[in-house]
C-alpha cells in the first residue's frame, strides 16, 4: 500500500508542479537560512578543549580601580579579564595547580641564520612550558620546555607545523637555529596541526584567530623589555618611567591559565589567590570587594561573549523566518489538498478509511519535506560559503559537518510534518457526500 | 465598495486568511527590526574619520635593532618615499582612525591632580607635515613646528605641546579658547594646547568617545608611514612603496602597505556582513510572503469560480470582481499589520533587553506599513485579474 501511496504522491506532485515547487522552495529557504545561522552559532559556541575544558581555568583577579569597576563588559562588577605582571608572578609561585601558565602575544621578526632572506613577522606566544601539556598541544617533533628554561629565559622556540614546513622543509628541526629579532633561538619542538576554535586562551585579537606560529618562554620578551601586542589596560594614574615601573604597575595585559584537576585543588587555589589578595591589601592594593575568579573554559567563553549578540539576533530572526516559511507551506498545502477534496470524496465513498487518507497525504507531506530539506541543505552550503567570504577570520569555521547535515534534514522533515498536520487532518475530515453531490 | 459581505465571507473561511495575516505579522516584525539594525549600523559606519582616508596608504617598517638613530632613518625613508612619482606627502604616525589599535592617556585639567577632573585622550603621535598628509584643518591656534617634534629615544624627553580635536577641546574648556591652556599628565607634567583641528575620530571602533582625540609631536621607532596620493595613483603605488622601503634596508620588517580605506573596511567587516545577511533575510521574507499570498489568493479564486460566475451572471462588472478580491486581500493584510505592530514592539523590547539594541524608532513604521500594503496588493493583483476573466456561463452550466 505504501508503494501505491508513494506513486499517488508523486503523481500529485507532478500534477501541480508550480504549487509543489513553491512549497519545497519555502521549506528549503526556511531551512537554508536557519541552518546557516545555526551552524555559525554552533561553531562559535563549540568547546575548544573538549577533553578537559572543565578542568582548565582562566584566572581573574580584581585589581581594578576601587572607585570604578572594570567596565568593558556588560556586567559592570566583573574583574578585568587579564592580569598584572606582579600578581601573575606571585601566583606562579604556587604549586597547587597541576599546570599553570601566564602568557602574552607578540610579533617577532624571524629568519634563518644569515641566509640573506628578508625577516618575516611571525605571531608569537610567550608562555610557560606548562602551556603545552595544559592545552594538550600535539607535537610532531620534540616537545616543550621545562621550568628551568622558563626561569632562565632560555632562547628556545617551538614552531608551528606551517613554519617548520616553510623554514625546514617539514624535517625534524629540533636542535636547529632560528633568528628571532636578531638573536639565535634553538628549536626544541614542532607542533602538529593545532587550531582551537575559538582561540580561547587569548581573545584580544579575533575570537577565531589562528593559533600562533612560534612559542617562546614567557621571560624572553620580559628580559627584552617588550610590551605585548595585545591590549594593555591601566586604570591608575601612576608614574611609569621605566620598564620595571611598568611591570610593577596596575596595568593588566597578561593572560593567566591554570589546570586544577579536582574540586579540592580548585578550592585550595581559590583560597590561595584570595589570601594573596588580602595580603596585598596591606600594601594598598586590591581596593575593590574581593572578587577573584577561576572560570573554566566554557564559563570563560560565555563571560567574554564569544558568541556575539549579532549571532543571537540572527538566530532569532532566522527562526522567525522559518516560522513564516512554515505558515506559507501550511497555506499552500491546505490549498492543494482541499482542491483535491472531490477526489478524496470518491475514495472515501469507495471504502478508503480516514486513516488511509491520512497515510496517503502524510506520505506526500514527507516527500515534500525531504525534498525541501535536501534543497535547504544545498542553500545552507551556499549560505556558509557567503558567510566565510564576508567575515574575515571565519574561513576555518562555518563548515557543515555530518551532525549538522542530519539536523538539517531532520528539521526539514519535522517542519514539513508540522506544516502538513493541519491540512492532512482537514482533508481526512471531509464529508464524502458533499463532494460526490457536486460531481 | 461594500465591506460587510467580504468580511462575512472571510469569517466563513477563516483558515487561509489567518495564515496570511500571521505571515504578514511575522514578516513585519522581522522586517522592521532588521531594517532598524541595518540603519543603526549604517549610521555608525558613516561617522566621518576626520582624515582624508580614501587617499591614504599606510606602510609599516619595523626596525628590529634598537640602537639606531630614529631621526636619520625617518628622514631617509621619507625622502625616498617623497621621491616616488605620485606621492604627495609623507608622515610618520603611531596609528590612524579606525585601525583598531591605538593608545590613550589620562589627563587632568589641574596641576593639583586631586582637584582637576580627569579625562581620557586617544593620541596620534606624528610630525610637522601631518596636516597636509592627513588633510586636517587647523581651526584654532597652530600645528606643530619642525623643532617641536621629539624623536625617541634620541631626544629622551616627552613632548610638551598638544593639538586637540575641536569637539573635545570645547568640552574640556567649556567652550573657552583652549589655545595656551594647559592639561596635566598623571606625573604632573604640564602640556600646552597649541591648536585644535576639525574633529578626528578615535583609532578604535565602538569604545570610548568618538572625538576624544589628540595629536602629539612625537616620532618613535616602529611607527607607520602614512602616505598621501592622488586618488588615481593610490593602488598603483602600493607595490612601489613596499619595494622602496625594502630596498633601503633589507634587515627590517616591511609589512605589505594597505590603503586606509581597506583598513577601515576590515574594521567594519562584521557589520557589513551582518547588514548583508539581514538584507537577504529581509528580501527573502518579503518574497516568501508575497508568493504565499499569490498561492492562497489563486486557491481562493479557484474555489469560488462558481460564486464569481454567479455574481457576473446577475450583473456584477469585472471591476466589481477585481475590487472584491483586492479589498479582501487588503483587509487580511491590514489585520496582519495590526498584529505585526504589536509583535514588532514585543520583539524589539526583547532585543533591547537581551542584546543591547537601541529602541525601535517609530519613523520606520509608516514606511513598512505602506510597503506591506503594496506587496499584498501586488501579490493579489494577479489572481484577482484572473478572477475577472471567469465566464458567467460557468455559473449556469453546473448549477
Amino acid at each position: 500500500m505504501t508503494a501505491y501511496y508513494l506513486k499517488l504522491a508523486w503523481l500529485s506532485i507532478r500534477k501541480n508542479p508550480l504549487l509543489t515547487s513553491l512549497m519545497i522552495g519555502a521549506i528549503a529557504l526556511g531551512i537554508g537560512v536557519s541552518m546557516t545561522t545555526l551552524t555559525l552559532y554552533y561553531v562559535m559556541s563549540s568547546d575548544p578543549l573538549p577533553q578537559k575544558s572543565d578542568r582548565v581555568f582562566a584566572v581573574m583577579m580584581d585589581t581594578w580601580n576601587p572607585d570604578d569597576p572594570y567596565t568593558e563588559l556588560n556586567d559592570g562588577s566583573a574583574p578585568p579579564p587579564q592580569t598584572t605582571f606582579r600578581d601573575s608572578m606571585a601566583l606562579m609561585e604556587s604549586d597547587i595547580p597541576t599546570h599553570q601558565a601566564v602568557m602574552l602575544h607578540k610579533g617577532f621578526a624571524a629568519r634563518l641564520d644569515e641566509d640573506g632572506a628578508r625577516p618575516e613577522r611571525l605571531s608569537t606566544r610567550a608562555t610557560y612550558g606548562d602551556f603545552f601539556p595544559m592545552f594538550d598541544v600535539p607535537f610532531l617533533y620534540g616537545g616543550g620546555w621545562d621550568r628551568n628554561a622558563d626561569d632562565r629565559a632560555e632562547r628556545v622556540v617551538v614552531l608551528s607545523k606551517r613554519i617548520n614546513d616553510k623554514f625546514f622543509g617539514g624535517e625534524d628541526s629540533v636542535g636547529e637555529r632560528l633568528m628571532l629579532d636578531g638573536t639565535p633561538f634553538t628549536v626544541v619542538g614542532v607542533i602538529d596541526e593545532w587550531r582551537p576554535i575559538p582561540h580561547f586562551y587569548d581573545l584580544n585579537g579575533g575570537d577565531f584567530d589562528d593559533s600562533e606560529e612560534l612559542f617562546v618562554p614567557f621571560q624572553v620578551p620580559i628580559s627584552l623589555e617588550y610590551y605585548a601586542d595585545g591590549s594593555t589596560n591601566c586604570w591608575k594614574p601612576e608614574r611609569i618611567e621605566s620598564y620595571q615601573d611598568f611591570l610593577q604597575s596596575e596595568c593588566v595585559w597578561l593572560q593567566h591559565w591554570a589546570q586544577l584537576d579536582t574540586d579540592a585543588q580548585r578550592d585550595e587555589f581559590q583560597s590561595f589567590i584570595d589570601a594573596y589578595a588580602l595580603d596585598q591589601r596591606k600594601l594598598g592594593r586590591f581596593g575593590r570587594p574581593l572578587d577573584n575568579r577561576l572560570n573554566d573554559v566554557m564559563t570563560w567563553l560565555e563571560f567574554r561573549e564569544v558568541v556575539s549578540d549579532d549571532n543571537r539576533l540572527l538566530m532569532v530572526l532566522a527562526f522567525m523566518f522559518l516560522a513564516i516559511c512554515l505558515l506559507n507551506t501550511i497555506g499552500l498545502m491546505l490549498a492543494k489538498f482541499i482542491n483535491r477534496a472531490p477526489l478524496v470524496g470518491v475514495r472515501r465513498a469507495l471504502g478508503a478509511s480516514r486513516f488511509d487518507i491520512i497515510r496517503q497525504h502524510g506520505i506526500e507531506v514527507l516527500i515534500i519535506g525531504v525534498m525541501g530539506g535536501l534543497a535547504g541543505l544545498a542553500l545552507s552550503w551556499v549560505g556558509l560559503i557567503a558567510v566565510r567570504s564576508w567575515y574575515s577570520g571565519y574561513e576555518y569555521l562555518a563548515h557543515l559537518d555530518p551532525a549538522m547535515v542530519a539536523s538539517a534534514i531532520g528539521l526539514a522533515v519535522f517542519s514539513a510534518a508540522l506544516a502538513g498536520l493541519y491540512p492532512t487532518w482537514r482533508i481526512s475530515r471531509i464529508q464524502p457526500a458533499v463532494h460526490l453531490k457536486a460531481q | 465598495m461594500e465591506i460587510r459581505p467580504i468580511l462575512s465571507t472571510l469569517m466563513r473561511n477563516k483558515t487561509g486568511a489567518i495564515l496570511i495575516a500571521l505571515q504578514i505579522a511575522l514578516t513585519m516584525a522581522v522586517v522592521i527590526n532588521a531594517a532598524f539594525v541595518i540603519a543603526d549600523r549604517r549610521t555608525t559606519m558613516s561617522e566621518p574619520t576626520g582624515v582624508d582616508d580614501s587617499n591614504l596608504i599606510l606602510a609599516r617598517a619595523v626596525q628590529t635593532d634598537r640602537d639606531i638613530d630614529v631621526r636619520s632613518i625617518v628622514e631617509r625613508d621619507t625622502a625616498a618615499l617623497l621621491n616616488i612619482d605620485g606621492v604627495q606627502q609623507v608622515s610618520k604616525i603611531s596609528t590612524v582612525p579606525l585601525s583598531n589599535s591605538g593608545s590613550s592617556q589620562s589627563f587632568s585639567t589641574s596641576a593639583e591632580l586631586e582637584d582637576g577632573s580627569w579625562f581620557n585622550l586617544a593620541y596620534y603621535q606624528t610630525d610637522a607635515v601631518a596636516t597636509e598628509t592627513l588633510g586636517l584643518e587647523v581651526t584654532r591656534g597652530r600645528w606643530f613646528r619642525d623643532d617641536e617634534i621629539v624623536y625617541n629615544p634620541a631626544d629622551g624627553e616627552v613632548p610638551r605641546v598638544k593639538v586637540l580635536s575641536d569637539a573635545k577641546a570645547d568640552e574640556i574648556f567649556d567652550g573657552e579658547d583652549p589655545i595656551g591652556k594647559f592639561i596635566y599628565t598623571s606625573r604632573g607634567d604640564a602640556i600646552e594646547i597649541i591648536g585644535t583641528v576639525a574633529s578626528v575620530g578615535r583609532p578604535w571602533y565602538g569604545w570610548g568617545e568618538l572625538y576624544s582625540t589628540s595629536f602629539t609631536p612625537f616620532v618613535e621607532i616602529n611607527f607607520m608611514y602614512v602616505i598621501r596620493t592622488a586618488p588615481e595613483d593610490r593602488d598603483r603605488l602600493i607595490p612601489i612603496i613596499e619595494e622602496t622601503l625594502v630596498a633601503l634596508d633589507t634587515d627590517r620588517l616591511v609589512g605589505e602597505p594597505r590603503t586606509h580605506s581597506e583598513v577601515i573596511a576590515r574594521t567594519y567587516s562584521r557589520d557589513v556582513a551582518m547588514n548583508r545577511m539581514l538584507t537577504i533575510v529581509m528580501g527573502l521574507v518579503i518574497a516568501i510572503t508575497a508568493l504565499g499570498i499569490v498561492g492562497l489568493a489563486s486557491f481562493s479564486v479557484a474555489q469560488r469560480r462558481r460564486q464569481i460566475g454567479t455574481r457576473r451572471a446577475v450583473g456584477a462588472r469585472r471591476h466589481h470582481i477585481l475590487s472584491y478580491f483586492l479589498v479582501e486581500n487588503w483587509l487580511i493584510t491590514t489585520g496582519g499589520i495590526v498584529l505585526g505592530l504589536v509583535l514588532s514592539f514585543v520583539l524589539n523590547h526583547q532585543l533591547v533587553t537581551e542584546y543591547n539594541l537601541p529602541k525601535l524608532d517609530p519613523v520606520y513604521l509608516p514606511l513598512v506599513v505602506l510597503g506591506l500594503w503594496g506587496v499584498g496588493l501586488l501579490a493579489a493583483a494577479g489572481p484577482a485579474r484572473k478572477a475577472t476573466g471567469i465566464d458567467p456561463a460557468i455559473a449556469t452550466r453546473t448549477v
